[in-house]
């Protein structure tokens, strides 16, 4: 029988950098060239299924890169089990503003956070600003995963979600997802999410 | 039911649960189900008792463990005898919850089904399965079939997500084939996508209304917790917004107008005493208004027009003043000025009476005997003679009593034929939690408005009324509240016709409750007292209830003190009920001996309102009160009667026209509940404007900006605002709703800077910016990013803070150009402008000041004043003897400001001081002790008042009416430890 496990995943990073041009891709393997910029936080999900047959589902929260809405992002990445931090190859700028994510991550998201640096637009190499070497330096000191992606091409895209799956905690009940797992119980039930938390103890999977 | 459970359980795996069980009766015949002689019995008595008719109805629901999903069956058993252990014989079908399956009720009606009328009766289908017939099965216990609604909801829930565990063997389940073993039943619940329907009946929508504390409650507060990143329980949420919306639009779309039912209620308790005097005026009431009167709309009243408030403010219906019923939290409402009405003669208007009794038989016997019509039939007689000729009019309709606890309900003859399904309850909650000494009555009616050409079948509004007499409502606060709450879980309808079986139904399901209710202690001392959380002396309150000086501001000053209110307030019982304004003297006690004061109360019992009419409904039924008044005329008892007068705007509604629309919109909606699904993608808002300037914001000036939301999905879409997380609030009462696709709607953003906001914004808040989440149920969270501009204001400031002020507060950059605590001016430039304006040479002319503090003022001059004492302008009035439009509005003005002081003119630790000084010379030693701004303040202040006075021609009233407006503001007591008595005292040596 196979196992599935949930976990929250949320995207930051500098706004048009493609955070919902990489989700899109992702989860519907598609691309707009003209998408509107994020106000807001969309909730999607898709499923990875690795070698063993085990699968995991990932609920990801993309979020608004503008800086106005910066005070938000706190509320979503709590309780996530992983975050892509994206920056744009073709401006050294996004990753500096990746940088500044990526230490916000460390000093106030739950300490067991998969962190993925993400280098997206890679099919724009001719007007590369951040090379991979740096990157990868970078991402090496602070122990994150690193990746170049292309939204547009679809180049690493699903790569970087299955090592992501890979790298999470897959023995662990999945009861680490803590939101997930409340959010399943209530769809699940829909009468009483307490009587349910006590009677059900297969809340946790959506195992069908 | 408990063995019946277990019974069944039995015959399962452990792995199976039984969820709920129900008693039903089959319906249609079943030739195929295993009791081959079941044809459907001719007469009601032979179908009912007839045992091959009965079924066990069993939801059972099944897990493999953690990692699988549940699923589910309904189980249809023979009815056993309750000894007996079923075995697999019993096991006459099963239905599957997947694919076809559905589950359709209706209202089993008189004439189809010969058993309860109430009786639901639903219909299970397994559309798919060839030889499984439907199956229609009739219950009494409606209850138990909700619940088995919400097991198949539950079920439902979790059949999305399910995938095939078992092959699909649908022979076995054809009828008559009962030998099929339990462990493989749940296996063959194939779950397969798109055919699973509930449909929900809406007749049962219609038939018992909501309860009127869900209904109360804004929808919003009803949804599961959410916040930014956390979406909640939307599969709920969305039941309950679909519900709501279905509801509302429903009774919109099919409303055909509105008809008035005029509803008189009296309460009285009679102390034992007999009938012996004339009860006409309470009865019929001595004002009479036209049938179409209507009350205008409650307009903000100015708390300078109080004057007029001893006035009953029903009286005169024409005056552009409201009578709007307040909300008990809001007693600030219930001062509404009025002048008084010419009275008409005496006519019965009320197309339905509803008398409230207490206290008819102090014997102890009574107390612990239900003496069930003791005396009933003399009062009935009375109150039918205290008719005179309108008597033939009216026939008695019902009554309830619970020892002394009687509730009688008369009704106009020609609206006879519109009551049905008349109900009574009663339940006690004196000695030991039973006996009737204490307790209450509840009568349930169902009116139906008359038949026309064009309402062929118009749908019925629920009526419910209660008399309560509540126990001990003394000092164990938990007690009394415990009491409230017991009577309203006890005082329960059976709505089963046969009573063998009863069908409860709260007194909250309906749409109209009225509450009488006397609040009294065993010894008799009055509960409603004013001695809530003060210790106002009983000299005070004979002092405010009957002296002159007291008559403007009588009612609201008591009335603060009031524990039922307090009650509302603290939410801890009647928070859900309104009131109208309270303008009559108090009803208890009454002493008919010598021991009583000039208004004829007990010396020893602190007078107070324990006699009481409380009402709520929905917004389906909006009730106007018409009159609230004490009938102190009638003096046998030591409580004094009270009547109140309704007006209810009953809607009409064609019933199977309302059932259609619910039925089409339900499909309609169809889907919405799958709409997560494919969340990625279908549900899809735009908000048309994601960012809102709502430009400079002043002082008491409503903005207001709408955000368009269109739904460009393609299925209904469900939205609602989140706080940021669990502890913060989502802004004020946001709206949420239903959108169709393709529909396109407004949030409306109201700012409003009242004193609270003003004195947090004034110090250091010019730019104000907020994000609203705009929650899409089952999709993504919208920001909505909210600025403004604070414009600041003189308004609630600290006077402290307003005499470090370098110039006008508009011309403050940042606190930095606050001058240093040394060298504070002597007082708030601002008062004093206002001041000085007033006191000019001009104006010191006797006319001038005459209408000052009485006439409402011009708001478009407060506003000019304001403006200019913000930017420090020159004021564009001048002193004009003849034209006191500015003066007014000048002395609004400052009333204003020194009501906007955050904190009162004399601090509130000198409140006690104050209330206490004896005499004048006292008084003006208070002057040492206040700080020095306060002392200039008040000192300008009073003398400008004191000035006022003595300009009018009526001095007297003139100092009255000052020292009751001013002194709540001057000496504010939001705790209400200090004595109005006192505090008032204390001005009035300063003005007089």
């Amino acid at each position: 029988m196979s196992k599935q496990f949930q976990f929250k995943l949320v995207l930051l990073g500098e706004s048009a950098v493609g955070k919902s041009s990489l989700v899109l891709r992702f989860v519907k393997d598609q691309f707009d060239d003209y998408r509107e910029s994020t106000i807001g936080a969309a909730f999607l999900t898709q499923t990875v299924t690795l070698d063993d047959q085990t699968t995991v589902k990932f609920e990801i929260w993309d979020t608004a890169g503008q800086e106005r809405y910066k005070s938000l992002a706190p509320m979503y990445y709590r309780n996530a089990n992983c975050a892509v931090v994206l920056y744009d190859i073709t401006s050294s700028a996004t990753l500096e503003k990746a940088r500044t994510w990526i230490r916000e991550l460390q000093r106030q998201a739950d300490p067991s956070i998969v962190i993925a640096l993400c280098g997206n637009k890679s099919d724009l190499a001719a007007r590369r600003q951040v090379t991979e070497e740096e990157a990868k330096k970078y991402a090496d000191e602070e122990g994150l995963m690193w990746a170049e992606t292309s939204a547009k091409t679809g180049e690493g895209v699903s790569e970087i979600f299955t090592a992501i799956a890979k790298k999470l905690p897959l023995t662990a009940p999945p009861s680490a997802s803590r939101a997930g797992a409340a959010r399943t119980a209530g769809r699940a039930g829909g009468v009483d999410l307490n009587k349910q938390a006590t009677s059900q103890p297969g809340q946790d999977a959506c195992n069908c | 039911m408990a063995a019946l459970e277990s019974s069944i359980r039995a015959l399962l795996r452990p792995s199976d649960e039984v969820k709920v069980v129900l008693e039903a009766i089959v319906v249609n015949p079943l030739s195929n189900a295993g009791t081959p002689d079941s044809p459907l019995s001719p007469t009601r008595s032979q179908t009912l008792d007839d045992n091959r008719n009965k079924r066990i109805l069993a939801v059972v629901a099944h897990s493999d463990g953690p990692n699988t999903q549940e699923e589910g069956s309904v189980f249809i058993l023979k009815s056993k005898p309750a000894d007996r252990a079923f075995d697999q014989s019993d096991i006459l079908r099963v239905f599957p919850v997947f694919g076809g399956f559905s589950i359709t009720m209706a209202q089993v009606r008189r004439e189809t089904w010969p058993t309860a009328q109430s009786s639901p009766s639903l219909t299970i289908k397994q559309g798919d399965i060839e030889g499984l017939e439907p199956l229609t099965l009739c219950t009494q216990h409606v209850q138990t079939l909700r619940d088995v609604l919400a097991g198949m909801q539950a079920i439902e829930g979790n059949r999305r997500c399910a995938t095939c565990l078992g092959g699909p063997t649908h022979n076995v389940f054809v009828a008559g084939a009962v030998h099929i073993e339990a462990c493989s039943i749940t296996c063959m619940c194939v779950f397969l996508e798109n055919g699973y329907e509930l449909i929900y009946d809406p007749e049962l929508v219609f038939s018992v209304p909501q309860d009127l504390r869900v209904a109360q409650k804004p929808l919003h507060t009803r949804l599961s917790l959410a916040f930014a990143g956390e979406a909640g329980d939307d599969s709920t949420d969305i039941v309950r917004i679909r519900d709501e919306w279905i509801r509302g639009r429903v009774r919109e779309t099919c409303s055909q107008g509105k008809q008035s039912l005029r509803i008189r209620i009296g309460t009285f308790n009679v102390n034992g005493s007999p009938p012996s005097q004339d009860l006409s005026t309470w009865v019929g009431g001595n004002v009479n208004q036209s049938r179409d009167t209507i009350i205008p709309p409650l307009k903000e009243i100015s708390p300078l027009s109080i004057g007029e408030v001893a006035k009953n403010p029903f009286d005169d219906p024409a005056n552009s003043s409201s009578a709007e019923p307040a909300r008990i939290l809001n007693p600030e409402l219930e001062s509404v000025p009025t002048p008084a009405l010419d009275k008409i003669s005496i006519d019965v208007d009320a197309d339905l009476l509803v008398l409230g009794f207490q206290e008819l038989d102090l014997s102890t016997e009574a107390l612990l005997y239900s003496t069930s019509t003791f005396r009933e039939d003399a009062w009935c007689t009375a109150v039918f003679a205290a008719l005179g000729a309108q008597a033939e009019n009216y026939e008695k309709l019902v009554s309830k009593q619970l020892v002394g606890i009687l509730l009688v309900v008369i009704v106009r003859k020609a609206l006879r034929p519109c009551f049905s399904e008349i109900k009574s309850t009663a339940a006690g909650t004196g000695i030991m939690g039973l006996m009737g000494n204490k307790g209450g009555t509840a009568i349930r009616l169902k009116f139906t408005p008359i038949a026309t050409d064009a309402l062929e079948n118009p749908g019925p509004t629920v009526l419910t009324f209660v008399n309560a007499h509540l126990a001990a409502f003394d000092e164990m606060v938990d007690k009394r509240h415990a009491d409230f709450h017991d009577l309203t879980k006890r005082l329960r309808f059976d709505l089963g016709t046969d009573g063998t079986v009863p069908v409860p139904c709260s007194i909250f399901e309906s749409d109209v409750l009225f509450w009488m209710i006397v609040l009294r202690n065993d010894d008799g001392s009055a509960v409603v007292d004013l001695n809530y959380r003060l210790d106002l002396a009983d000299a005070d309150v004979r002092t405010i209830l009957s002296s002159e000086e007291w008559a403007e501001s009588r009612y609201e000053t008591l009335l603060r003190y009031d524990q039922l209110k307090s009650a509302a307030r603290a939410n801890k019982a009647f928070d859900m009920f309104s009131e109208g304004p309270i303008t009559h003297l108090p009803t208890y006690r009454f002493n008919a001996g010598l021991l009583k004061d000039d208004l004829g109360y007990d010396l020893k019992r602190r007078p107070a309102w324990t006699d009481r009419v409380l009402f709520t409904s929905s917004a389906f039924a909006p009730i106007k009160q018409l009159s609230y008044t004490s009938h102190p005329q009638i003096t046998q008892s030591d409580h004094r009667p009270v009547s109140a007068e309704f007006n209810i705007e009953i809607d009409l509604y064609d019933l199977p026209a309302a059932e259609a629309a619910a039925d089409k919109l339900y499909r309609q909606l169809n889907g919405l509940e799958d709409a997560h699904e494919d969340t990625n993608a279908r549900v899809n808002l735009k908000i048309m404007n994601a960012s809102v300037n709502l430009g400079k914001v002043y002082y008491k000036k409503t903005v207001t900006q709408q955000v368009g939301i269109r739904n460009i999905g393609k299925v209904p879409c469900a939205y609602r605002l989140v706080p940021i997380d669990p502890e913060s609030s989502i802004h004020p009462d946001w709206l949420r709703a239903l959108l169709l696709p393709d529909e396109l709607t407004y949030i409306t953003l109201t700012a409003y800077i009242d004193n609270d906001s003003a004195s947090r914004l004034n110090i250091d808040h010019k730019e104000l910016e907020c994000t609203l989440i705009l929650h899409t149920v089952m999709g993504k969270d919208h920001f909505i990013a909210i600025t403004a501009e604070y414009v600041p204001t003189c308004f609630a400031n600290r006077i402290s803070r307003l005499t470090l002020l370098p110039g006008p507060v508009r011309s403050l950059k940042s606190p930095s150009e606050l001058r240093a605590e040394d060298r504070a001016i002597n007082a708030p430039r601002e008062i004093m402008r206002l001041v000085n304006w007033m006191m000019g040479p001009d104006l010191n002319l006797v006319k001038a000041f005459e209408n000052v503090f009485v006439s409402p003022a011009d708001e478009t001059a407060v506003d000019t004043i304001r403006e200019c004492l913000d930017t420090g302008a020159d004021f564009p009035f001048s002193p004009d003897p003849k034209d006191d439009k500015a003066v007014v509005a000048f002395g609004e003005t400052l009333f204003r400001l020194l009501d906007s002081l955050p904190e009162p003119l004399i601090p509130v630790q000198f409140h006690a001081r104050c209330s206490e000084v004896a005499d004048r010379g006292e008084a003006f030693e208070m002057l040492e002790v206040f700080p020095p701004t306060t002392v200039n303040v008040w000192i300008s202040v009073t003398a400008f008042l004191h000035f006022v006075c003595q300009s009018s021609g009526d001095h007297d009233t003139k100092t009255t009416r000052i020292s009751s407006l001013f002194a709540p503001v001057l000496l504010r007591d939001t705790a209400n430890l200090v004595s109005p008595v006192g505090r008032r005292k204390f001005l009035l040596y300063f003005i007089m």
